[in-house]
Formats: C-alpha cells, structure tokens, sequence
C-alpha cells in the first residue's frame, strides 16, 4: 500500500428533495485513497454510493464538507480548475452501450477527452487511440466500428480506454461488472489490476459482487443508509467484519450449496427498513441489528479505530474493546 | 405438473447487419408450473434474445426463422399483437436485463407500478396503489408513499431495479421472465427480493424463467438448470445434477470461472477464447472452437441431447461416446 | 509524476459520409422501406407538380365517356360526369399531401417546442405543460376538426392548422420524455466527466438523440393525420371546395356507385392505402437505420 494519499474527503455531505422532504444520500463521509490503490466501496442499495463516487471526481458538489484530489480542493476550486482536474478524475459506468456516444465510432468516442483538452495533433492522437485500445485489450481495428458492433465486455474496454485517455490518477468504476459474465468480469478484473500495477491508477470500485471487490481491492469500506460504517483492509476486514451490517453483507452472499437439501434458507434481515427521510435516532442500523442495545437508539456510535487500520461504528465493538 | 410455456426449435437471427447473425439456433426447453428454471450462458449465447422472441419484444431488424412457443395452448410467436397485449403484463411479466429499457423515463414511479392492474382491470385505482406500495415494501424499498412521485432517474440503480420487478410482479402473472433480476442490488436486498419470488413461486405456483450470470443464485433458489451456449442448449438438469454431476465441459468451464473470496489478486480461471458471434449456423458443436476436448466428430457432426438421467441431459459427443461405452 | 502516454498504431476513424452510408445501407437493406421512399416520391411529384402533370384538367368531363372502366385514355377509368379519375386522384393525393405534409410540420414544431420546455423546466411549469398536453392528447380533436373543416370548406391553410394544434401531443411526450432520458443518461455524465461543455453536450449527445426519434416519429403522425382526414370528408362529407379534392370525397362518391363501377372505388382507396403504407415502411425502415441494436425509438 503505497502511503501518498491522493484523494481526500473530509466529512462530506449531500442530500436530494424528496417532495417537500430531503433525503440525506451522503452523511458525514470521510475517507481517503492512497496514489494507486484500490478502494472498494459496498453496501445497500441505495445508501449513497453512487451519490459517493460521484462526488469524489467533481461531478457533483457536496453540500458541506471537502473534497481535495492531490491537494487541490474541489468543491472550491474555479470552472477552469476543476476542468484541468478533469485529466486526472474519470468515471466508468455500469452501462457502457448507453454511456458511449452510439452515434460515432468507437474511435471517435475515445478521441473526444483529447479534443475536449486539446492535446496532441490530429496524427498523434490516432496513435494514441492506437495505444489505449492496445492497453485495454482490443486492437486498433476496433477503433472504425460503431459501438454497437462490439460485445458488452468490448465497450466496456473502449469505456475504460476512453477513461484513460486524458491519463487520470483516479478511476470511479461503479457497478462496471454487474453487465458481464463471469469471464468477461475475470478479463476487465485482470486489466484493472495491470493498470493498477503498470500506471499507477488508483480506483474507488463501487460493486456488489463481493468476490470482485475483495479481489480487487487494498480497502474496503461499507456503507448503509449514507454513512460509511465500516472501513478497513480487505484482508481484516473479511477475517473480522466488525459492524453486523458488514456481517450481514457478507453472510448473504449465496455460494453454491452441496445439494438442493443442504440450501440456507433465504434469511432477510429482520425489522424495519429504516425511512430515508425520518432517519432513525442513534445508530441507523439499529432498527434491524440483531444487536441492538439502549444506547444505539439514541446515541450515534463514531466511526473509531477497532483494529490495525480497521474502523467501525458500532457501540457493540466499541464496549467490547 | 403441467406444463406453463415449451419452446420448440426457435432459431432467431438479425439478417439486416452487415453480416448476419444467428443469435438462437434450434432451442427447445420447458417450465412446468411452479418451477423456477435457471437459464445460464456467457454473453452474446442468446439467452436475451430467445426469451424477448417469445415475447414479441424483438425489434423490426431480427427475424424468427423457426420454431413455436406454446403458452395456454397458443403459440406466442404467432398470436396477434393485440393479444400478445393482453398476455404480457397480465400473465407474463417480464423484468428486462437493461435497466435503461424496463422503465418510462418520464412517468412516476407509482403510476408505472399501478398500470398493469388498472390496464388489466383487475382492480380500482386506490387497491391498485394499496397494492403496490405493499408490493415495494417487501421488496426492500424505504418511504415506499414519498417514493411514489419520483421519476425513474431520480432512483439509485438498485431501486430501479426493484421497481421493475414490482411493476412485473403487479398483476400477479402465472409466468415470470426475469432477465438478470438482481445484477444492481447489494446481497442482503437480493436475498430479499429472491424471497419474494420464491413465495409468488409457492403461493401462487408462479413459474419463474430467470436468467443469471451468477452461479450462487441459480444453485440456490432454482429447481432446474439450462446452460447455453450458441443459442442451443448444451445441458439441461435438475438442479442436484446441476452442482453434482453436471458433464458438459462448457458447464465445467463455466463452474470454473467463479471468482472466488479469497482477498488476494491471484490470477483467475477463465474459459479459454471468447464467446463466439455466430455468422453461419454452427455445424458441429457451437463449442467446439473452445472446447478443450473437441475432437473431430465435433466440427461436423450437431451433437443431441442425451439423457442422462430422470432430469438431466447434455449435448455433448464425450458424453454421448461414453453413454455409448457403458450401455 | 506524468503519466504516460499511449502510443500505438494510429487507428482509422470513419468519416461522417461513411457512417451516413452505413445508415442508408441499413435502411436500403429493407426492401420494403426502399420501395416505399421511392413511392412517397413519386408522390410527392405528382403532388407538387400535378397540374402539368395530369393528362386531363379539372374542368375536363365527357358527358359521353361517363363511368367508363380503366382503359389507355383513362387509366383510372372516368366517373358518372366523365370526369378522368386519374386526374382526379393527382389533384386529390396534392390536397391530401399539402394538409398531411403542413400539419405534420404544425404539430412537430409545436410539440417539440412544449416538450423541450416541459423536459428542461422545473416541476411546477413541467406540471402544467403536462397537463395541457394530456388533455389535448384526450380531447377530440377529431369533431374538432371536423367542425372547422365544415366551417371553412376545407380551406387548406385552416385545416392544416386545425389538424396540427390538435395533434401535437403524442411529440410533445415524447420530446419530454427523451429530454429527460437524456438529461440524466450516463452518456450525459460521461460528457461532464471528460469536461465537456455545455453546448458540446447538448450538440453531441442530447440533440442527435432526441432528433433521431422525432424523425422516426413523424412518419407515423402523418399516417395518422392523412387518414383522419380522409375519415372525415368520407364519414361528414366536408372537404375543401372544389377545384380542390380530398381522397375522402373521391371515395364517398366512389362508394355509392361501387356496385356498377368498382374503379371509381378501388383505385383511389388502393393509392390512399398505398400511400399509408408507404409512409408506415418508411418509417419502420428509418427506424432500422438510425437505431441499428436493440432498443426500439417507439
Ligand atoms: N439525481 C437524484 N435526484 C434525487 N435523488 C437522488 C438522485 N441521485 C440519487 N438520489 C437518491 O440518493 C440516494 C442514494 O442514491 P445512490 O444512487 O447514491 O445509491 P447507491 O448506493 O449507488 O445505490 P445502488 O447500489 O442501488 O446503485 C437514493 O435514495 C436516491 O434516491
Ligand atoms: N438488435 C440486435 N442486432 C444484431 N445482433 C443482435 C441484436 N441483439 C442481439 N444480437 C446478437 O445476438 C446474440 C445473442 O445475444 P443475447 O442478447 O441473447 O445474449 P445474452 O445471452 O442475453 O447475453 P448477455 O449475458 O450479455 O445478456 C449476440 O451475438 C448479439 O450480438
Ligand atoms: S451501534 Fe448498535 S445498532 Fe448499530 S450496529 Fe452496533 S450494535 Fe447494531
Ligand atoms: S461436443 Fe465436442 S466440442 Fe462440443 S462440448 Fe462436447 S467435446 Fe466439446
Ligand atoms: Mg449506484
Ligand atoms: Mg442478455
């Protein structure tokens, strides 16, 4: 884990309407992803990963707190800024067919972030198309087909390459796997790694397949319900999830079973789902934690150091250490 | 047991690309009522394509070549459209892999759940609302009253998702069709929404067709398992048969390549070459390109499926020659 | 630390005409769409120039010739005043194609125009736009225009208008609704997220797509539009005076001789119908061409 940090958040927060309401998407986050690391990031639908992932790179700006990518401080940062900051933050989508632009080649669409940016003369930005279609995996043929002449696993790759063009630090890849099979996944897991490992990029991987998540990441956080209530090595934290909501993430994923009869039955998590715009007092997983105390309905447990780089919020942890 | 749809011999291709394609190749298979069938498959092997045919939902430039699929004693690629209106929704329902098609983008989310009850006239409109507010609790969705007035965008993708199986689930069909249900939702949501289906499957004997890419979901909650490639099925067992005694190597290669939790980036197992697209009809074995086994029969000859079992058979010359050797 | 740049071998990009040839190869691949372009065609100059193009004029009758069957002097055959059909049926097809044609354009222009502002404008006037849309989608419109029809006897200019401001609804939902879709598409991010502009967004992505669909939607407006109108001269008999014809009143004086005389009926029916379909391929074909995978526009 290399220690430089490169992207700072400190205590951000967002929140949407909801007819006359609001709801909270992102609560208080902080956290902060080394120069090339990979960040996983899980949790329930729903509790604000996106909303996250998004604020992380500039593309939305929180309602408090702040956002710092290599020491430049986003939320405040000028039009112009933030534009040149642009090179080094990217996205990848879930859907590549409706994130790329259908309408042009898959050539035209990766040459867009060189244009946006003006770099390069016109004969040195085919090569480097060229290049970053190479890197990820396809080759330069690809570059004159339209997007939907290419596989779900293919655009995916030319959305990486697009991605990359503009040579980020920091790649959001949210939910990128989630359109492709099991090989597929393994080949765009493969690729994110070499990169990782050649380039130095660093990723903040929002997924719901955990196995994706633990294979790729240094960190993993969890959140619920928009805070982040669990953070720590992947290693710790598969070894000793803290928080129950982790627990739960983690003991819900279906393996295959040895026979039909040696199924788990499907357990849900008991109690109520908690309303997004009432949020419930004290910690905001406790109308369904199986540990629930007093003092979790009304005291907010903070997110504190449990273990080696290993973070929860959770009262239960908290008395027992 | 009856049996709630049979597809016989569907062949589906798209002429009008630049090259052909042919995306579904002589596909048989049968859901009786209440089972939960599994349909498995890398990308490209024609799962999609084969379930929207049945349905009328392909677009203009794909054409049915053969085949039939019987629902209730009609062949639902030749019914008028009109009835094929009052089928879908009422009693099949059908929750799309692409999240970006399954929903109206300029309709509220509450009127998009109520509208196949009250397009069916199966009940007033404040049942209708009383019925789906119920049916987006249970699937896990918060303030499920303030999330009636939102529109599609304003939802995370899992709630999306969500909404679309409610909206599938409205008219409370005979026949779901489920493509990749739960790709966008975290594991403890999926277990969630997996238990619903699961209790429409045994409250009501609704049948379920999903289509997965994850293996742990198949083996947990279907009954039967059909695994495609090439837009033929290449093995179809009972779902004991399935984790045990599946043969077909490209069910072994699938099996294969599950990425296990392990917190470390090894390398992963994959099946060797990618998916094929088809531009000819497959003469011998669709898999015999990729197929670490393949040996000459395979490029000429089609194999058929061989029963192996009460409720498993396989397409596959290994597995044929073997029979063969043993019996 | 500069991070490196990709170099590799230089890739070809297609240039604009080719990927429009790879679209119209599309469209082309459907016969049908083909056939039928050529037909609205010829149509549309047998509508533009039919008074030098028909073999008779409008005053022409032979009382003599009256209800005589198809033949070389009169293809289409005359009617009971000897009037030649085939002329009849141009003049026809470019009344019919002046009111389809003018008030398919009304429609789209004011529809998309409340679409675009209901998609972009906040709730309250996206409320209300909506609202007018809805009811102007359930109003009948027809007895509306059948009502004007008959008021002004068919005066183009009123009944393109009469027809066009009844039926832009179904443009005005879909405009909001792509609006919408593509406000908040990934493809939008996607843009914003490599620092594209504001216009570049709105020229690159928004409006490309939402241009493609209306294109495609506007065929079928017009097949609906033609028919409405030709509904209602033939149920209400109002049309336009003559030396103006529309199909509905070359139809309603054919059906009451149909017995005797079956061209004065089938041939103009068969090129309304021709023409529908015509307009109904086509669209199907453009369709095809600029939506090539999957996710149909309608
Ligand atoms: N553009 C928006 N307008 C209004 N509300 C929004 C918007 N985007 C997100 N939200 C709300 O913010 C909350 C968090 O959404 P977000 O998309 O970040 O969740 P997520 O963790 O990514 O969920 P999923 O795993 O289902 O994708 C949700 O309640 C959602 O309804
Ligand atoms: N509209 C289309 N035009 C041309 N080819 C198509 C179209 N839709 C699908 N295909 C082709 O048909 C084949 C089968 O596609 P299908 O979508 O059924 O795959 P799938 O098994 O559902 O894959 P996935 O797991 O990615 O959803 C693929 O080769 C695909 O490229
Ligand atoms: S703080 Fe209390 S309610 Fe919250 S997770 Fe810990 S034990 Fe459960
Ligand atoms: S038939 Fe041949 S190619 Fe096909 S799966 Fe069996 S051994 Fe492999
Ligand atoms: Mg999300
Ligand atoms: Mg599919």
């Amino acid at each position: 884990m290399s220690d430089r940090p490169f992207l700072q958040i400190q205590q951000i927060s967002k929140s949407f309407a909801l007819g006359k309401a609001r709801i909270d998407a992102v609560r208080a986050v902080s956290m902060t992803i080394a120069e090339g690391e990979t960040f996983g990031l899980v949790g329930e639908s729903g509790s604000g990963k996106s909303t996250l992932g998004r604020l992380a790179i500039g593309l939305m700006k929180p309602d408090a707190g702040s956002v710092r990518a290599s020491g430049v401080d986003l939320v405040t940062a000028s039009p112009a800024k933030l534009r040149e900051m642009r090179k080094s933050l990217q996205i990848v989508f879930q859907d590549a067919q409706s994130a790329l632009n259908g309408r042009v080649s898959v050539a035209s669409n990766i040459m867009e972030p060189l244009v946006i940016h003006n770099q390069g003369t016109p004969s040195e930005r085919l090569r480097r198309i060229g290049g970053l279609l190479e890197r990820v995996g396809l080759t330069a043929a690809h570059g004159p087909a339209m997007p939907d002449e290419l596989s779900g696993g293919q655009l995916q790759r030319v959305m990486i390459a697009r991605a990359l063009a503009l040579g980020p630090k920091l790649l959001v890849c949210d939910e990128i796997l989630s359109a492709l099979d099991l090989s597929v996944q393994a080949q765009v897991l493969s690729l994110l790694e070499d990169l990782r490992l050649t380039e130095h990029l660093a990723y903040l991987f929002i997924s719901h397949n955990l196995s994706a998540v633990s294979y790729l990441s240094q960190v993993i956080g969890v959140m619920y319900l928009g805070e982040l209530v669990e953070w720590a090595p992947t290693k710790s934290l598969l070894e000793k999830p803290g928080h129950p909501y982790t627990k739960a993430l983690f003991d819900s994923i279906l393996d295959v079973p040895e026979s039909k009869a040696a199924r788990k039955p499907l357990t849900i998590l008991p109690g109520d789902i908690p309303s997004v715009i009432d949020r419930p007092k004290g910690c905001p997983f406790h109308t369904r934690c199986p540990l629930t105390m007093d003092i979790c309905r009304t005291v907010p447990p903070q997110l504190v150091q449990v273990g080696e780089h290993h973070h929860a919020a959770c009262h239960a942890i908290h008395a027992a250490g | 047991m009856s049996t709630v749809l049979k597809i016989e011999d569907l062949a589906v291709s798209f002429p009008s690309t630049d090259k052909r394609i042919f995306a579904v190749n002589g596909l048989s298979l049968e859901v009786e009522r209440g089972e939960w069938l599994g349909v498995v498959g890398e990308s490209g092997s024609g799962k999609s394509v084969s379930l929207l045919a049945c349905l009328q939902l392909l677009t203009g430039d794909a054409h049915i070549d053969r085949g039939r699929a019987w629902f209730e004693g009609k062949d639902l690629l030749r019914v008028k459209r009109k009835a094929m209106r009052t089928i879908l929704g009422r009693k099949i329902g059908m929750v799309f892999q692409n999240l970006a098609n399954g929903l109206d983008p300029a309709m509220r989310i509450g009127a998009q759940v109520m509208e196949p009850m009250l397009a069916h006239a199966l009940c007033n409109k404040p049942e209708a609302r009383r019925r789906a507010l119920s049916l987006l609790a249970e699937l896990g969705l918060s303030d499920p009253e303030r999330q009636f007035e939102r529109y599609p965008f304003e939802l995370s993708g899992g709630m999306r998702q969500r909404v679309m199986i409610a909206v599938a689930l409205a008219a409370e069909p005979e026949l779901l069709i489920a493509d990749e249900p739960t790709t966008a939702l975290d594991t403890t949501v999926q277990v969630q929404v997996l238990s619903v289906l699961q209790a429409a499957c045994r409250k009501r004997q609704m049948t379920v067709i999903m289509v997965t890419h994850d293996l742990g979901v198949a083996t947990n909650v279907c009954d039967r398992v059909v695994v495609m490639y090439g837009g033929q099925v290449m093995e179809n067992a009972e779902i004991d048969a399935f984790i045990q005694r599946s043969v077909h190597p490209y069910t072994q290669g699938l099996k294969g390549s599950m990425i296990p939790i392990t917190g470390s980036s090894g390398t992963l197992q994959q099946i060797q070459g990618s998916a094929a697209i088809f531009h000819q009809v497959p003469v011998g074995c669709p898999f015999a390109a990729r197929c670490p086994h393949a040996f000459e029969r395979c490029q000429t000859e089609r194999p058929k499926l061989v029963r192996l079992g009460a409720e498993h058979e396989a397409a596959c010359h290994l597995v044929d020659q073997e029979c063969a050797n043993v019996g | 630390m500069v991070s490196r740049v990709f170099e590799g071998p230089p890739v070809m990009v297609p240039s604009r005409s080719a990927i429009w040839l790879k679209g119209w190869r599309r469209f082309a691949a459907n016969r049908a769409a083909l056939l039928g372009l050529l037909w609205l065609i010829l149509f549309g100059v047998v509508a533009l120039w039919g008074r030098q193009l028909a073999p008779y004029s409008m005053q022409y009758a032979n009382l003599f010739a009256g209800n005589e069957g198809p033949s070389l002097l009169h293809p289409f055959g005359t009617d009971s005043l000897g009037q030649d059909m085939l002329t009849m049926v141009m003049y026809g097809l470019r009344y019919t194609l002046a009111v389809g044609f003018g008030a398919t354009v009304v429609a789209l222009v004011v529809g998309v125009f409340i679409g675009l502002t209901s998609g972009m404008a906040g709730r309250l006037l996206d409320e209300g736009l909506m609202r007018l849309t809805d009811f102007v989608y359930a109003f009948p419109g027809f007895l509306f225009a059948a009502f004007i029809v008959g008021a002004f006897h068919g005066q183009t200019e009123v009944v393109i208008l009469a027809f066009g401001l009844t039926q832009w609804a179904g443009f005005a939902r879909l405009t909001r609704g792509l609006v919408l879709t593509v406000r908040h598409s990934e493809l939008v991010e996607s843009g914003r997220a490599i620092g594209a502009s504001r216009a570049f967004i709105a020229l690159r992505y928004i409006l490309p797509q939402v241009v493609n669909s209306i294109i495609v939607y506007t065929a079928f407006v017009a097949v609906n539009i033609i028919t409405l109108q030709a509904e209602l001269s033939l149920f209400y008999g109002t049309g336009p005076a003559l030396p103006l014809i529309s199909f509905g009143q070359l139809i309603s004086q054919g059906t009451a001789d149909v017995l005797g005389y079956w061209w004065l009926l089938v041939l103009p029916v068969g090129t309304l119908i021709s023409l529908l379909v015509a307009l109904v391929v086509v669209g199907e074909g453009l369709q095809a061409a600029l939506n090539p995978k999957g996710n149909r526009i309608l």
